[in-house]
């Protein structure tokens, strides 16, 4: 039997619902040595900022129990550069990719969304959930409903692009952060960056980090990730990207069965770069054994009695 | 790059705190440049340790057969130490940019700090196997610390050792060595090759700066992907933060911003 494990998100068509996360593929071209990318459902590129940016100080990562902390602080060669080089290549794929911007304020998304439509792209995430970059707020966009609705609403009116939101872990309530990104035109979110953590080093007394935070990654926060999804799933009616410590099928059904419509392999890539293709293979058996014809069918399934 | 499940020869401890792993692959023993690295995914049905563990090619056997070197050190080394023949690791390889002798010299001088002498012997065997003069200048912190001494009269290598207590060679560090070494040898036209800790490498670069001799050095990093997409493994350099894992491990040290 035959199963069909097309989703939408958006306008975007996916011929699977595996993707790779944002920082942890670069934009595939890295992988293709290792990695059919023609099998990954979409590849969400390395945010891009208006302006190269040098990253942070070293160290940048620090492994940790079942995870690891990251504070790389969004380097990237900028828009520019991205628009000349890197979407050439990832326009010769016949994998679709989602853009990822990032920006200080308002303006800076506003700017790089126009750019980005100018050039036809099929779709943009905007990271507005970055734990490592300090900007002119104390807090993350999408650590306040209202400011979260606001930029959404902004961004919404200068592209027709299939626009999707990632959100941050980091808030007392995702359903009112999700909704916000939702009424404000946003046609998918991705749930969940990264959550804020530190490690010390006993000896030297000093963070492992030279950001001294960084974002915590990995199977670590795999149940944190998937109560989140949880969560937005019961108030939103767009399609929620599944993200957070993903390592295996049953990891992926369970976002799934959590109500999300797609997800997103991240740090899983760093240790296995087949990751997304062995996790889509298990999910197609998934369904097959349990003659589920259409992974559409297994979304928010799960059973409350 | 290739991935794949590499077989392990034999793992033998060669020291008190060092180990050698041998392990076969075709590609990786035939494509591997001095310098560059693998990255090793330790446990296959673990998640302890969670990140794959980089190390540098150490020696070409056969056609298919390479070794690395590891030392003891936390959760991940010990782990490799069960290692038995047969076993089956998986392994990303070879990654990253090696190093890059030049043609018109007339003497490599290579200074290995403890366990930096893992690359470093595969390029001295290189440049023997090339016809070039090499001499090797290798520190440990004792004599029964000092690795792959036989390996090295093998190839016919009589290397200037530097011991910090003395028990073998001069009391003091290889960069002590290297002082006098270029301060002798100011005519030839040397180029000079370093691994070993950051401290040592910060020491050599400055020395072969005030010399005027080129320097490369194999810088230690932590990184998770290996392969240049996750950009973790940051070292500051003249023309900004570069990638250990792809620009790298080996640089220019006049590139490199020591702090």
């Amino acid at each position: 039997m035959g199963v069909d494990l097309a989703v939408k998100i958006g306008k975007l068509k996916l011929k699977n619902p595996v993707m790779v996360s944002s920082g942890t593929f670069g934009c595939g071209q890295q992988y293709e040595e290792l990695v059919d990318l023609k099998e990954l459902g979409a590849i969400v590129t390395k945010t891009i900022t208006l302006q190269k940016r040098e990253g942070n100080k070293p160290p940048r990562i620090a492994e940790t129990y079942a995870g690891m902390l990251n504070a790389i602080g969004l380097e990237n060669e900028g828009l520019n550069y991205f628009c000349e080089t890197t979407l050439k290549y990832l326009n010769s794929l016949k994998t679709p990719s989602i853009i990822s911007v990032a920006g200080k304020d308002e303006n800076d998304y506003c700017k790089l969304v126009k750019e980005l439509d100018k050039l036809k792209v099929k779709a943009v995430e905007l990271n507005i959930s970055c734990p490592n970059v300090k900007s002119k707020k104390k807090y993350m966009f999408s650590q306040d409903a209202q400011a979260t609705y606001k930029l959404v609403s902004r961004v919404r009116k200068l592209t027709k692009t299939t626009l999707i939101v990632k959100l941050s872990p980091n808030v007392t309530d995702i359903k009112e952060i999700a909704k916000a990104a939702e009424d404000a035109g946003a046609e998918a979110v991705s749930l969940v960056n990264t959550f804020l953590g530190i490690a010390i080093d006993v000896n030297s007394r000093k963070p492992k980090l030279g950001n001294i935070t960084g974002g915590l990654s990995g199977p670590a926060i795999k149940p944190l990730a998937l109560r989140m999804v949880y969560e937005a799933a019961s108030v939103l009616k767009i399609p929620i990207i599944g993200q957070g410590g993903i390592m295996s099928p049953e990891d992926g059904l369970e976002f799934i069965i959590a109500g999300a419509t797609a997800i997103s392999i991240g740090t899983a890539n760093f240790i296995e770069p087949q990751s997304a293709i062995l996790i889509k293979n298990g999910i197609e058996k998934y369904l097959v054994k349990n003659k589920i014809k259409n992974i559409k069918l297994l979304r928010g399934t799960i059973k409350i009695s | 790059m290739h991935q794949e499940k590499a077989a392990i020869i034999k793992n033998k401890k060669i020291t008190d705190q060092c180990w050698r792993l041998q392990l076969c692959s075709k590609n990786i023993a035939r494509q591997a440049q001095p310098g560059q690295f693998l990255h090793v995914k330790i446990s296959s049905n673990s998640q302890k340790p969670f990140l794959r563990r980089p190390f540098a090619v150490h020696s070409i056997e056969k056609k298919d057969e390479f070794s690395i070197l590891y030392k003891i050190r936390g959760e991940a080394t010990k782990l490799m130490r069960e290692l038995k023949k047969g076993d089956k690791i998986d392994t990303i390889g070879p990654l990253g940019a090696g190093f890059q002798p030049s043609v018109n010299v007339q003497k490599y001088v290579l200074v290995a700090g403890g366990i930096g002498l893992a690359p470093l012997f595969f390029l001295t065997k290189e440049l023997i196997d090339n016809k070039k003069e090499v001499v090797l200048i290798y520190g440990a912190r004792t004599k029964n610390e000092l690795l792959c001494t036989k390996e090295l009269s093998k190839v016919k290598i009589k290397p200037l050792l530097a011991t910090d207590d003395g028990s073998q060679g001069i009391k003091g560090n290889a960069n002590n060595l290297l002082n006098n070494y270029l301060a002798k040898n100011k005519k030839e036209k040397i180029e000079v090759f370093a691994a070993g800790p950051r401290m040592m490498l910060k020491e050599t670069a400055r020395i072969c700066k005030k010399a005027g001799v080129n320097l490369e050095v194999s810088m230690d990093e932590i990184m998770a992907c290996g392969v240049g997409v996750c950009l973790g493994c940051a070292v500051k350099t003249k023309n900004g933060y570069k990638l250990a894992c792809k620009d790298g491990p080996v640089f220019k040290a006049e590139d490199i911003i020591w702090e």
